[in-house]
């Protein structure tokens, strides 16, 4: 598999969300719901790196998927003001696209999958409410709880269907994506989503961006050393996590 | 709606709805102190539990065990209470039953996460329930509800909608979540597949006739009896069933015009309510709850005899009754 197949891989699976989200209202005011293709590739490294992937794995993805369109789609209405009828219909996008992922799994019969990633779910908004209450975190809890929401579903669903050796690289990656994301658009000045709401991280960027530096550097040393993972998906990884790399983000702005 | 009233009514199930109600302080409890207090603050404004107590008298005509059954009545509050918090949201709802909104006291995004946070519960507590059909009752209806919300949203400020657009609206916004109800709380105890069928259409026609009796409170009670400023749903543009019967008489459609043209002055704006609450629209909202009240009725009559029956009747008439 190269990265041509890999990118269609995503393509395929990005197209079957879509179709699972289709409400005319909705597309009209709200636009396609989002799917982070960065989060979608790190979920899919069992099925790209080989492994025994049927209808349930390939569904419950996709449940996975709404589920992070949905969380995405209420972090997308303003603290204030949410008064327009595209705001309205985003407060309601989110709940459509939760019952759809409910819906997908009820009718796979995963019922314990759905009790787990009920779980994850009422464990992110505890962690994402860590950044508008008033009590002190330190930066090790923040950044832990920066990867809880990025990455506990995926978590739950690799556990799941036994593809514990995949988690470690999964949960590294798209902590660094979000640290760098949130870096590049603090230095730009732009809004950021943990960065704008939390003192300990706003005045510990450097400290962030040495963290961002030495979960970079660890990672691709054990993606590079890994007896798990095939040559191509390495290469994919690599080129992920260096094609964002924080310079890069910096430059391109 | 008089609590006191209600509450007697269901005095039969009053252990068991103690144990619901410690139930749900259970599921709201969260490592997160401000979710806490968010949901506390819910929980503590109170409501009728109407969906629970469907829940509960439906379970009656089953294998009844609270134990198993509270799996089921926990979630369907829990899921009612999540789209009420996000409604504030979507309405920039200051209050209601008299206390501030989630959003009011915190802000909106703190109203999402409260209301992401309780849909999450509801479905760790349902999925206790092995039936995959139930399971699937239940994401149909989260589905439904949400698309109830969005054609709200949709049809607000719209006159030209039909009753009959109001009636699926409210179809998805009411009915259905109190239809599952009963039909949740059926299947779970293993209630013959007859009697799930009438307690769902029950459910369903008591919620629709329970909707038009809040449309037309909405208009007719007073802020204090509502705990919200009378005539809300008409100051946010939704068209409602009286409205919808009121919209062509002399007195109201200039008004109604003017309203939506957002060039009504406030004295107006009293004006249009007083003149809606004497027109025949208010008589004809009645008329058409009554019917529903009564499909739920001949429902209720096909039903096994059991102490539940009675109370379904009961109940189903005094929530189509009330005063406010």
């Amino acid at each position: 598999m190269n990265e041509t197949m890999i990118t269609q891989q995503v393509n395929q699976f990005k197209s079957d969300i879509l179709m699972q989200t289709r409400q005319s209202t909705l597309l009209n005011y709200t636009g396609t719901p989002i799917i982070d293709e960065e989060r979608l590739f790190f979920t899919l490294l069992p099925l790209l790196n080989g492994e025994d992937w049927d209808k349930s794995e390939r569904i419950s993805v996709i449940a996975i998927s709404l589920i992070f369109s949905a969380l995405a789609a209420h972090d997308l209405v303003k603290e204030q003001n949410a008064t327009s009828r595209e705001q309205q219909l985003q407060v309601l996008a989110g709940d459509y696209y939760s019952g759809k992922y409910y819906q997908l799994l009820a009718k796979d019969k995963k019922i314990d999958l759905i009790q787990q990633l009920s779980e994850c779910v009422a464990s992110i908004t505890e962690h994402k409410t860590r950044f508008y209450d008033q009590q002190n975190y330190t930066f090790e809890q923040l950044v832990g709880s920066i990867q809880l929401i990025e990455s506990k579903p995926i978590e739950q669903f690799m556990e799941y269907y036994s593809f514990h050796d995949y988690v470690f690289f999964m949960k590294e990656a798209l902590l660094l994506a979000s640290l760098k994301k949130e870096i590049a658009a603090y230095e730009r000045m732009e809004a950021t989503f943990y960065i704008d709401k939390s003192t300990v991280l706003k005045t510990n960027v450097n400290l962030l961006q040495t963290e961002i530096k030495k979960i970079e550097n660890s990672l691709i040393q054990d993606v590079r050393s890994s007896e798990l993972l095939k040559e191509h998906v390495k290469h994919a990884i690599v080129e992920r996590v260096t094609k964002c790399s924080l310079e890069t983000q910096l430059r391109e702005g | 709606m008089d609590k006191m009233k209600l509450k007697l009514l269901y005095s039969d199930l009053k252990s068991d709805l103690e144990v619901i109600e410690k139930e749900l302080a259970v599921a709201v409890n969260s490592s997160s102190h401000l979710l806490n207090e968010a949901s506390l603050h819910l929980l503590l404004a109170g409501g009728k539990r109407i969906r629970p107590v469907f829940v509960l008298l439906a379970a009656k005509f089953g294998n009844y065990s609270i134990e198993s059954i509270k799996n089921v009545a926990v979630p369907v509050e829990l899921i009612h209470m999540a789209s009420l918090v996000h409604d504030d949201v979507i309405d920039d709802a200051e209050t209601r039953r008299g206390r501030e909104t989630v959003k009011a006291q915190w802000n909106n995004r703190v109203a999402m996460y409260t209301g992401d946070f309780l849909f999450a519960k509801a479905m760790e507590y349902i999925t206790e329930v092995q039936n995959t059909y139930a399971h699937e009752v239940l994401s149909h209806t989260m589905i439904e509800l949400c698309i109830g919300e969005i054609i709200q949203v949709e049809d607000k400020r719209f006159l030209d909608q039909t009753v009959r657009d109001y009636l699926r609206r409210i179809k998805r916004k009411t009915a259905i979540l109190i239809s599952a109800s009963c039909e949740l709380g059926a299947i779970a105890s293993g209630t013959d597949a007859k009697t799930v069928r009438h307690l769902k259409l029950f459910g369903y026609y008591v919620g629709m006739s329970f909707q038009i009796i809040d449309d037309i409170l909405d208009i007719v009670s007073t802020d204090e009896q509502l705990g919200k400023p009378a005539g809300s749903d008409l100051l946010q543009g939704n068209i409602t069933l009286p409205v919808l019967y009121a919209k062509n008489e002399p007195a109201v459609a200039p008004l109604l015009h003017a309203m939506f043209n957002g060039t009504i002055s406030s004295d107006d704006q009293q004006n249009l309510l007083k003149e809606i609450r004497k027109s025949e629209g208010i008589t004809k909202a009645k008329q058409l709850s009554n019917l529903y009240l009564q499909k739920a009725l001949n429902e209720v009559k096909q039903l096994p005899a059991n102490s539940a029956k009675k109370s379904l009747q009961n109940i189903a008439l005094f929530m189509s009754k009330r005063k406010f």
